[in-house]
Order: C-alpha cells, then sequence, then structure tokens
C-alpha cells in the first residue's frame, strides 16, 4: 500500500484516494497525470483484492497505455490483470472481435496498418466505379463527368479519403444514418459509398469505424453493453481534453446514466486534436453529465517558474477553459534565466545560432528543436548535418522505413488473405512485377497463387518462391518465415541504420505481440492486427530530436528550441483573430513551452523571404502574450 | 449453471448425439447404446487431466477406418442461464467475452450461454493425437480471443465421475479415491506429538522384552554390517510413526447384525461394499469439493454409473434418494426400474443404437410445432404441452410404477388385461425358445383399455418405440382404439397394422377355448381340478339359475358347452387359469393360436428388422 501513495503531493493523493464519485483531475503539463493515473488504477485493485471486477482505463496511444501498464504491473502485480489499459481502438476491437456479428460485422474482420492501403483500397473502388460508368450512361456518370480522367481521379483519392475520416469522425452513430450526407455535395457522396463498399467487400474496418460500430452494438445490443457494465466497475480515461464525438459518445454509453465512478484526467489547455473533432465542449458535457467533481494538479514538476509563468500568462488569453482554474505553481525554481529569448535576422541565421547553440550544450539527447510547421525544420536538419550533430526526426505515418521490410510484411498480409489485391500491388511495385498481370492471369487460382507462378516464371530459381509456398500452407508459423524471407531479402552484413531500425521493431513488436498472447492464441490474422496497433516510432532519444509542435505532446526535453516565432507562422496565418482556430494555435504553444525542463530558447525572425523580396515579420503575438519580452534581454544574436 | 444441451460427435457410437440436459437425467436403455459413453465424454470434454481418449474412441463403422484422418472427436458442451437464474457477476466476469446471446428465445433480455467444445484429434504436424478445450462463438466457431478454456473456467462445473465398478479395497487403499482425498483432509497437526508418545508406547507395550522380538533383532544386525550401513539403530516396529503413513490403515469397520463380530468394509459383501462407497462419495462432495473447487458458484456434474449395481431394491431406491439429495446437476445411467420409477418422467434420455449409431430421446415438454419462447401469456404454455396434466398422471400409474421395462425394451406388446399377457409370455419361448425378455420385447397389460399413456411416450417425437396392440374386435372397441391411436398423433392408416384382433366378439378366453375345442378344454379341467369337476359346476350352475326366480330367466340348457366352460374359467380366475392351462398346452405340445402365433411372429419380425 505504501508504495502505491508514496512521495504523492496533497492534490495527487487527494485525486488518487477519492471515493465520492465522479472526478475531473485537471492537469498541467508536468504535473504528474500518469502518476496519477496509474496509483489511482493501483490504489483500486488492491483495496479490491481478488474481487471480481475490472477497471476500463482509456487512452490516447499505445505508448501511454503500455507505459502505464507497466507502472500498474510494477506496483500491484498479479493484480494488474484486472484493468484493462489500452486505446480507444484497441477496446472496441477488442469487442467487435467478440460479439461483431450480433450487428452483422464478421469476426474475422482485418484492419489495415497504413492509410496508404486505405487509399488503395478506395482506388479500387473508384476504378470500379469508373467501369461500371463507362458501360452505361454516360450523362449520370458523376466520376466521368467531374474528372474525365482517370489519373486525376486517383490522385484525388487521397484528399477524398481524408474528408470522409474527418466526417466519420464527427458524425456519431445516429448521425451516420444518411440525412447527415444529404448536404455534402454528390461526388462526395459517391465517394463515401465506394469506399464504404469497398470496406465491405474486403470485410476490413477503418479506425472511425472500429468505434463507431462499436457504439452501434452497445446503443442496439443492451445486453452486451450490460455485459461490459457488469465487468467494467471503474472507468478511467487519459487524456480526456482530446475526445472526440465517436470517443463521447462510446464513453457514455458505456457509463450509462447513473454512473458513479468515472475518472478523466485532463487539460483543456493541451487540447490540440480539434482538428480531429476534439473539442473543450465534449469534455465539458463529460464533466456536467456526470455531475464531476475537480481536483487540479498545478505544482508543476517538469518546468522552472519562468517557464510556468510564460505559460500562465500565455494561456489567460483563451476564453474556451475552465473558469476556476488556477496557474500552475513550479516546484522546481529558476536558479538561472531559465528562458533566452533570441531575435534574427533571418532563418538561415536563426538555423546557424541554434545549431551551435546546440552543439555547445552538447546535451544533444536532452535537446529538442520545435517548430510550427515541418519545413522550417529542414534548415535546422541541414545545419546540424553540417556540424556533424546526430538527430531524429520521428516519422509521421510509415511504421517501417525501408523498402525491404515493408515487403515482408505486405507478404505477410498476401499469405494471410490470398486474394487481397491492395498488398499485392505494393509487392508487384516494390519487385517491380506488372500489376495488371498478375491480377489478371487466372481465375482459377488465389491472387498469391498468380503472383507466385508469375514471380517464378520471371526469376527463375529464387528462393523466394519455395518459402511463400511453404509459409501458405503453414500461416500461424510466420514468425519462422519472416526469419526466412527476412534472410532472403535483406543481407544482413550490409545493414543500414533504417533496416537495423525496422528489424529491431520488428522483433521487438513479436516479443510483446508474445507477452500479451498465449502460445495457442497466436495466429497471422491476430499478428496483423496487433502490428496496427503497435505503437509507432517508438522515440529514440538518440541525437537532437526535431518536432513539429504537434508531435511534441507528453514528450519532456531538458533544452527546448522554439524556433521561428512569427506572426504567421506560429499562430498559423489562417488562424483569425479571436476565432477556435487561435485558440488552438495557443494552446499547442503552451503546449510546446511547457517541453522544457531546464532551458527554453526562444527565437524569432525580423525579416522573412517572399516572392516580392524581403518583408519586415512580425514576431509571434503569443511573444508578448507570454509578456517575457519586457523582462528578458532581448538580444539581436548574431551568430558567431 | 449447469449443462443445458450436449453434442457428441464421432465418440464410440456417438456419430452426433444432441440431447438437451435437465438438473437431472436418468439414462436409459439397452445395453450397449452408449450410455457410458456419453457420461465418459462429459467427463473427457471437463477434466483436464492427462487422460485422453484413444484410437478405439473413434467412430467407426468400416473396417479400414484409420482414426488419424478421421473427423476429430467433438463434444460440444452448453451453459444456459434461465430467466430465473441469470450468470452471476462472477461468471460474467470469469467468461468475459466467451458468453454468448440467444435473443430468439427472449428478445426483451436475451438470454445468456457459454458454449465450450472438447475437441480430440491427429495433428499431423506435430505427429501425435491432441486434445484442446475452447470456446465457440454465435456461430459456432472458435472464438477470436483468448478461445481457450482454463481450469478457472472449469471450477464452475467440476465432474465427479462414480464408474459401476465399486471395489471398496481400491476405494480405500488408494490415494487419489475419494475416500483417499477424504483421509488427507483430516487434521492432526496440533496432536502431533502427542500422536508420536502414544505410537511409541504402543510399540513398547506390543515388541518390548518379548524374547522372539530380542533374537529377531540380533539376528537381523548381521544384514546390517554385511552391508555396511552406517546408521546407529536397528528397530521394529508394529506402527509407524512417520507422519505421513499415520493414517494409512484407516478403514471402515462393520458389525453384522446377527453377531458380535466387527468387520472390516471389504469382508462385507458386495451389496454394502457398494453402498458404503455411495456414502464415501456423498461425504466427499460434501465435504471436501467446496474445498478443492474455490468456487462459490460452482454447480457440480455428478455422473453416476449404474447406482443399482449389486444392491438390493430398497436400497436401490435409497440410494436413489441419496443422489436426488446430492446438490448438483446429475447424470446417472441405470438399469434398474427401482430407480427409473422414482425420477420424473420428464427426466428420462432414452439411448438407444441403431446399426452401431446411438440416438436419444426424451419426453418433451412440448408439442413440436411449439418454438419455446419466455414472456409468453401462460395459457400458450399450458395449451402446448406434449402430455396433459392427466396423461402424467396416467404415465406415472400405469408406466412408471408398474411398467418401467417397456423403457428397456426395443418393442411392446399391449394387450387388455393380464391373461394375455401371461398367454404370451408362456407361449413365447414354447414356440421361439427364448422369452420375450431376451427378444428385448415387453408385453404389458393395459387394465382394460387404457393404451394412450403408453402411445403417447412412444410417439416419434418422444421415446420413439415400436409397439403392438393386441385388442378384441367389437365395433365400438376398435372405434375406441382408433380414435386413442389417432388422438396420440399417429397416422392411423399406417399404424393400423401394428393391431392384431380377436375374432369379433370373442374375448380371449372364448378364443382359446374356440380354438382347442371343448374336448381338450375339458380335458385340462379334469387334469387339474378332478374328473367330475364340469359335471358338479353345471349342476351347481343350474341350481343358481333357478334360485333367481326372475323373469326370463335362462336355464342351463340356454348356454352352450363352450360358454359353460367361460362361465368356469371366470370362476376360477382366468389369470390363474390361463397360466395352468398355457403350462397343459406346452406339456401336451399342443399347436398356439394362429392369432397369438402371428403376433409373435410380427413383433420378433420387427426386432430382427430393426
Amino acid at each position: 500500500m505504501g508504495k502505491i501513495l508514496n512521495g504523492l503531493n496533497e492534490r495527487q493523493f487527494k485525486a488518487t484516494t477519492y471515493d465520492k464519485g465522479n472526478l475531473l483531475v485537471l492537469a498541467g503539463p508536468g504535473a504528474g497525470k500518469t502518476t496519477v493515473l496509474s496509483r489511482r488504477i493501483s490504489h483500486i485493485l488492491n483495496k479490491s483484492k481478488g474481487e471480481h471486477f475490472k477497471l476500463l482505463a482509456l487512452t490516447f496511444t499505445n505508448k501511454a497505455a503500455n507505459e502505464m501498464k507497466e507502472r500498474i504491473e510494477e506496483l500491484v502485480g498479479d493484480e494488474a490483470k484486472r484493468v484493462f489499459v489500452g486505446t480507444y481502438h484497441s477496446f472496441c476491437h477488442d469487442l467487435l472481435r467478440s460479439y461483431g456479428d450480433y450487428i452483422g460485422i464478421p469476426s474475422n474482420f482485418v484492419i489495415y496498418d497504413s492509410t496508404e492501403d486505405y487509399i488503395q483500397l478506395l482506388n479500387g473502388g473508384i476504378r470500379k466505379q469508373l467501369e461500371k460508368e463507362l458501360a452505361g450512361d454516360i450523362s449520370s456518370a458523376i466520376l466521368y463527368n467531374k474528372y474525365k480522367d482517370t489519373m486525376i481521379i486517383e490522385e484525388s483519392a487521397p484528399t477524398y479519403y481524408y474528408k470522409i475520416q474527418t466526417l466519420k469522425n464527427k458524425l456519431s452513430f445516429e448521425e451516420r444514418a444518411q440525412t447527415h450526407l444529404k448536404m455534402m455535395p454528390d461526388d462526395f457522396k459517391l465517394m463515401y459509398e465506394i469506399y464504404n463498399d469497398e470496406l465491405k467487400i474486403s470485410s476490413v474496418l477503418d479506425f472511425p469505424d472500429i468505434i463507431f460500430y462499436t457504439n452501434k452494438l452497445l446503443s442496439e445490443k443492451p445486453f452486451i453493453l450490460r455485459q461490459v457494465q457488469r465487468i467494467y466497475k471503474y472507468i478511467l480515461i487519459d487524456e480526456g481534453q482530446d475526445t472526440n464525438k465517436s470517443q463521447f459518445e462510446l464513453i457514455t454509453n458505456l457509463c450509462g446514466d447513473n454512473f458513479n465512478n468515472l475518472f478523466i484526467v485532463a487539460d483543456e489547455d493541451q487540447l490540440i486534436f480539434e482538428w480531429n473533432n476534439a473539442k473543450f465542449e465534449y469534455l465539458d458535457s463529460l464533466v456536467k453529465k456526470y455531475n464531476s467533481k475537480t481536483i487540479q494538479l498545478y505544482e508543476t514538476y517538469r518546468c522552472p517558474s519562468q517557464i510556468l509563468n510564460a505559460a500562465n500568462n500565455l494561456i489567460k488569453h483563451n476564453k474556451h477553459r475552465i473558469k476556476s482554474k488556477e496557474d500552475l505553481i513550479p516546484t522546481k525554481e529558476s536558479t538561472q534565466q531559465s528562458i533566452e529569448m533570441n531575435c534574427f535576422e533571418n532563418q538561415d541565421e536563426e538555423a546557424i545560432f541554434v545549431c551551435n547553440k546546440i552543439k555547445d550544450l552538447n546535451h544533444y539527447d536532452e535537446t529538442c528543436v520545435i517548430s510550427r510547421n515541418r519545413y522550417i525544420l529542414e534548415k535546422i536538419q541541414d545545419e546540424l548535418g553540417r556540424l556533424s550533430v546526430p538527430f531524429y526526426v520521428p516519422m509521421g505515418q510509415d511504421r517501417y522505413i525501408t523498402r525491404e521490410m515493408n515487403l515482408i510484411i505486405n507478404l505477410m498480409r498476401l499469405i494471410f488473405n490470398e486474394d487481397d489485391k491492395i498488398h499485392l500491388y505494393y509487392i508487384c511495385e516494390y519487385l517491380n512485377l506488372d500489376y495488371s498481370y498478375v491480377l489478371n492471369k487466372d481465375d482459377e487460382k488465389t491472387l498469391l497463387q498468380n503472383f507466385i507462378d508469375s514471380y517464378a516464371k520471371l526469376y527463375a530459381e529464387k528462393p523466394i518462391v519455395d518459402v511463400l509456398n511453404k509459409f501458405k500452407s503453414e500461416k500461424n508459423e510466420f514468425y519462422n518465415y519472416y526469419a526466412m524471407l527476412k534472410d532472403i531479402l535483406i543481407e544482413s552484413d550490409n545493414l543500414d541504420d533504417d533496416l537495423s531500425e525496422d528489424i529491431e521493431l520488428f522483433e521487438e513488436t513479436y516479443t510483446h505481440y508474445c507477452r500479451d498472447r498465449k502460445n495457442e492464441e497466436r495466429d497471422l490474422r491476430d499478428f496483423l492486427n496487433y502490428i496496427s496497433f503497435y505503437p509507432r516510432n517508438t522515440t529514440q532519444n538518440k541525437g537532437v530530436t526535431l518536432l513539429t509542435a504537434h508531435a511534441s505532446k507528453g514528450l519532456e526535453f531538458g533544452y527546448v528550441f522554439l524556433i521561428s516565432m512569427n506572426q504567421g507562422i506560429y499562430p498559423d496565418f489562417r488562424a483569425k483573430k479571436g476565432s477556435r482556430a487561435l485558440e488552438e494555435e495557443r494552446r499547442n504553444c503552451y503546449v510546446s513551452i511547457t517541453r522544457a525542463k531546464e532551458k527554453l530558447y526562444i527565437s524569432y525572425t525580423k525579416f522573412k523571404q517572399t516572392k516580392y523580396g524581403l518583408r519586415t515579420h512580425d514576431p509571434s503575438q503569443f511573444v508578448e502574450e507570454m509578456k517575457i519580452i519586457s523582462n528578458s534581454n532581448v538580444q539581436n544574436a548574431s551568430p558567431s | 449453471m449447469h449443462i443445458s444441451k450436449v453434442e457428441i460427435y464421432n465418440f464410440r457410437s456417438h456419430k452426433n448425439t444432441v440431447v438437451d440436459l435437465s438438473e437431472s437425467n436418468i439414462l436409459i436403455g439397452q445395453n450397449n447404446s452408449g450410455k457410458t459413453a456419453f457420461l465418459e465424454a462429459i467427463n473427457y470434454a471437463l477434466n483436464l487431466s492427462k487422460n485422453v481418449p484413444s484410437e478405439d474412441d473413434f467412430f467407426a463403422i468400416q473396417d479400414d477406418f484409420n482414426p488419424k484422418v478421421s473427423d476429430p472427436i467433438k463434444i460440444v458442451l452448453e451453459l444456459r442461464e434461465t430467466v430465473d437464474e441469470r450468470f452471476s457477476d462472477d461468471v460474467q466476469y470469469k467468461f468475459e467475452n466467451k458468453i454468448q446471446y440467444d435473443e430468439e428465445i427472449y428478445p426483451d433480455d436475451p438470454i445468456a450461454y457459454i458454449k465450450l467444445c472438447y475437441e480430440f484429434k491427429f495433428d499431423y504436424e506435430k505427429g501425435r493425437y491432441v486434445d484442446e478445450r475452447y470456446f465457440l462463438d454465435i456461430n459456432l466457431q472458435k472464438i477470436h480471443k483468448s478461445p481457450f478454456v482454463t481450469r478457472d473456467h472449469l471450477s464452475f462445473i467440476p465432474c465427479i465421475f462414480l464408474a459401476t465398478l465399486r471395489d471398496i479395497n481400491k476405494e480405500i487403499k488408494s490415494k487419489s479415491s475419494y475416500w483417499g482425498k477424504l483421509k488427507k483432509s483430516i487434521d492432526y497437526k496440533h496432536k502431533e506429538v502427542e500422536i508420536q508418545n502414544q505410537i511409541e508406547i504402543l510399540n513398547d507395550l506390543i515388541l518390548k522384552d518379548n524374547e522372539t522380538v530380542d533374537t529377531l533383532i540380533e539376528k537381523l544386525k548381521g544384514f546390517k554390517t554385511d552391508v555396511d550401513i552406517s546408521s546407529d539403530s536397528l528397530e521394529i516396529k508394529a506402527f509407524s510413526n512417520r507422519n505421513w503413513e499415520i493414517l494409512d490403515g484407516l478403514n471402515i469397520y462393520l458389525k453384522k447384525s446377527n453377531c458380535d463380530l466387527v468387520l472390516p468394509i471389504s469382508k462385507h459383501g458386495m451389496g454394502s461394499q457398494s453402498i458404503v462407497t455411495f456414502y464415501i462419495f456423498n461425504a466427499y462432495l460434501d465435504l471436501i469439493l467446496p474445498k478443492v473447487v474455490e468456487n462459490e458458484d460452482a454447480t457440480p456434474i455428478i455422473c453416476i454409473e449404474e447406482p443399482e449395481a449389486h444392491v438390493h431394491p430398497h436400497a436401490q431406491r435409497s440410494i436413489f434418494q441419496l443422489i436426488s439429495q446430492m446438490s448438483g446437476q446429475k447424470l446417472i445411467s441405470t438399469h434398474s426400474p427401482f430407480v427409473v420409477d422414482q425420477a420424473d418422467i420428464y427426466d428420462y434420455v432414452l439411448l438407444k443404437n441403431e446399426d452401431g449409431i446411438t440416438t436419444t430421446k426424451r419426453i418433451p415438454q412440448y408439442q413440436q410445432s411449439f418454438k419455446f419462447r419466455y414472456g409468453l401469456p401462460e395459457a400458450a404454455y399450458e395449451s402446448f404441452k406434449f402430455l396433459t396434466r392427466d396423461e402424467e398422471l396416467l404415465i406415472k400409474r400405469y408406466v412408471q410404477y408398474r411398467n418401467t421395462e417397456l423403457f428397456f425394451s426395443s418393442i411392446f406388446i399391449l394387450c387388455e388385461g393380464d391373461t394375455e399377457k401371461v398367454l404370451l409370455e408362456r407361449f413365447f419361448p414354447y414356440y421361439k425358445s427364448k422369452t420375450p425378455g431376451q427378444f428385448g420385447i415387453s408385453v404389458i397389460s393395459c387394465g382394460g383399455q387404457v393404451y394412450s399413456p403408453f402411445l403417447k411416450i412412444a410417439n416419434k417425437d418422444a421415446l420413439d418405440l415400436k409397439w403392438y396392440i393386441l385388442s378384441d374386435a367389437e365395433s365400438k372397441t376398435k372405434h375406441d382404439l382408433e380414435h386413442t391411436i389417432k388422438k396420440c398423433g399417429y397416422d392411423y392408416d399406417i399404424f393400423k397394422n401394428q393391431i392384431v384382433y380377436l375374432p369379433s366378439g370373442m374375448d380371449m378366453e372364448s378364443y382359446y377355448i374356440d380354438f382347442y375345442g371343448t374336448t381338450i378344454v375339458n380335458d385340462f379341467i379334469s387334469n387339474e381340478f378332478g374328473h367330475r369337476t364340469i359335471e358338479i359346476f353345471k349342476i351347481d350352475l343350474e341350481k343358481e339359475l333357478s334360485d333367481k326366480k326372475e323373469e326370463n330367466a335362462k336355464s342351463i340348457d340356454d348356454f352352450s358347452e363352450k360358454q359353460i366352460l367361460n362361465k368356469f374359467i371366470d370362476r376360477k380366475g382366468k389369470v390363474k387359469f390361463a397360466e395352468n392351462f398355457a403350462s397343459f398346452v406346452i406339456e401336451n405340445e399342443l399347436e398356439i393360436p394362429d392369432i397369438l402365433k402371428n403376433l409373435i411372429d410380427k413383433a420378433i419380425e420387427a426386432v430382427e428388422n430393426g
């Protein structure tokens, strides 16, 4: 017991042990949010040892879930099996896997790993639609008349895809019935239909669908909901401010009307997913619906006082936040100047100065550079490269970087679903095979067999053919076959960093998979889905980290360089005065500056390069709002 | 929680057996019908022991059968909650994501159930037979997330099996028997020191200062030096003082009622031994099982094979009472009418072996056309009952209490009275050299024309038994019979061939008098009752008739010789007369009456054609 409640401050203790109903914990940056969550879970588990109910803790990332799970296991050992810690998606995925059949979702549904896969799926549907349109009456051909060109329409597939995703995230379960779609343009409606049809044909769910269908299941089949409610007596929500509509709906579904054990940790000042339909209002209405009491954790362990003051000053300019909120209080006094403000002629000079400074500081793993946009970081990359300072840019979408590893994973997917056109397409791209040739060979055979045969014909004596032929009949021995494919496709004595990283990631994923699944439970389908849920870009802490503002959430560094703090860049020029978008920019900035544990360097430029020559460039309004200009000495630093 | 349905595939004679179970189930049927296999199948499914089926256990019909490529042995158990007794929170927690729902049977609040499957098959990759227990989803597929049945799951339905062979010696001596387990639970730790002292004293008392013992020890010491064992002493003990051996000799001693002899249970008769094993089993259920299972929600699945073995009828009844009081779900296989007559008719599960394949039958609660759902008005259930309350009572009176043998036969012959029954039973072995029982045929006397309870449970929707009827042929009787057959759910045009009629206007007595003729019957009467018996009977009869002084009174001359004989038989008791007359027929190697012969032929032909 002592271990669980040890070292908590008064408010953390109160939040951890609160037992009088629903609670909202407002936790500022570095106030011990994860600590309180994992301690509270451990505390409840420990108090109810041996009892037969579970706790449900929902997080936004698998990384957060893994971290929390590990902490809980450390604190309560075996009792940790009574808590489900995972993302919304993984919880819903499990539930649909078990009960999707009750609403017509086949239990063997598939989830694709990458956005590209889903876009390809849409493209397949578009091709089919065009064929259909061309065979019929041209005048009613919506797609053909809009584009007249297959290439263009395929190029616009990603745009449609993202629009569809945004819409799906925005719509609640009821709203997704056709009524809401009616207001959309015809071509979008059609794309929406095509995409959903394709998902259905291939038994694929996309990420919004997973939550959507879970909501459908829970509303249409109350007995399933009751079962979940009988098992899960406590629900804990991490990053409550980032809840979007369908997640909000899921929480209210799970809680029902009279729930008494809802625990939300949130910081509305760190809400940065508004573009993904996360809204302060959802959090607000959760708090109201469940009549939650509020505890604010304002003692901040991460940032020195000067930085906290700046953050407090900045965020007060936002109107959409909880009124009664206290300022963050530092537990760490600034021993020296914690913020250094610099002004440069232009971004080149800024980059030179920042990179040299980084080199001087010589704490590469503890240093990060944050900018509003990725392109600004490019100059920094070049300059760091010139100075031979190691750095690291977390990748956005792709889980695996290398062609080889992606090929192996795609082969595994094709082995699993032998008629998987989408992954066959990638495989053909990787191997320089003619996709349409493989696609149109023999109707009697599966696409996989077509592929193997075509490949064998083109490249005689390829060991890969034998391996695939055997793999086909022993799908669940996938790890052995992974190893064989790896040996064939990757020359082990010639590994570059990317390759070793990919291999490491795959093998780490497999190790975790084996930890999470009993021997008899492992199979290829399950493993492929596991990959899809596995955290992306495991932070490496090797070299200087270069981050966009969004990507910096949840991380912390000794030294933070926040660069190009100019009006129009940060806040983005599209965020108009007094708009919600501007408030989101401000929250973003709030997150950015509170990443720093020791020292924050803020810089901006006097001029910017435009098509029409040099123009003066104002510093960001945020800089002024932080109220640091007046009391710190702004240097007109020039690179030495 | 109890097993609501069992499905057995490819296990011995169970090719595809599907049967609903109640709280209590009485498995009846002839030898080799698959009762033991049924119990063992459940035992395999529920016991996580190393014991697995053997190659011979695969269902096989041809000789060239190869179990390695055969369909797997599969045993599927369904555990279903009822509207009154829903799954507890504990069950919900322990079976998270394993529970399925039946929405049809109760749309308002679907009924939850769990299906678990035991599978045994040859695994080519592993090169050996493997078994697996997993849960099934609504589509009867292995569920996706953690499908496997664990010890924790099975603790809700611990399966306890008591086989026919109840060897008390084994029971008493084995460590793994119920007695052994009871023994192990006796706690004497706190008295250990005292026990040690007392044993010491006892050993001294018996063996100390005994010349023979002392010499023996001296002799044995020689052995010690020979093999060079470096120990300090050599002792001889009557009682071991090793802790774990102290209770080894725990036994049951019974005093015989007629003398003062007290003997260990193994020296008593088989009957007593068998009964004692039951009581040990019962004590085990009460005392040990709750500790072993550690699950308050547990429903023991109690499988007992032939509780009647070696036990006299009264004891059979009391053993069945004992079993009925055990808490848990019971599956009992039996051949004992004394067990069958005490059970509820709806608890019977009748197993039959048809061409090597087991079929099972139960008496249904509702008519087949009725699709059971919860939440209907009470009257709906009442009006769709398979048996009306009256029929239930009749079956209890006529079938359950008096003619339980019916459940153990392939075919039964219904006849109006005991005369027919006696004649058929006597003529059977005379004509076919075997008793009806040996053919699997029962002859049942219905006491008048109460056919309906028999016909009802013989219906194909119930126990699906084959029958013949031997009936009088008066037009009213015929008409009533037709009505009864139709009412019991049969197509009369098909089933009328299973009725054999006596000649019109005749009862059994007049028929056999007619068949054998007055001379033979008179001969028999003279033989049996004395030379002038009929003559005297006639004089008495004449006197009786004239004493009546009624108008239109008949005189003896109004009766034919045959009618007078019939009256005589009536006086003497029809059944007793028939019994003796049958003996007479057999002794004198006379013919059997055609109609009875015909009926016997038909019945045997039916048995032989399955």
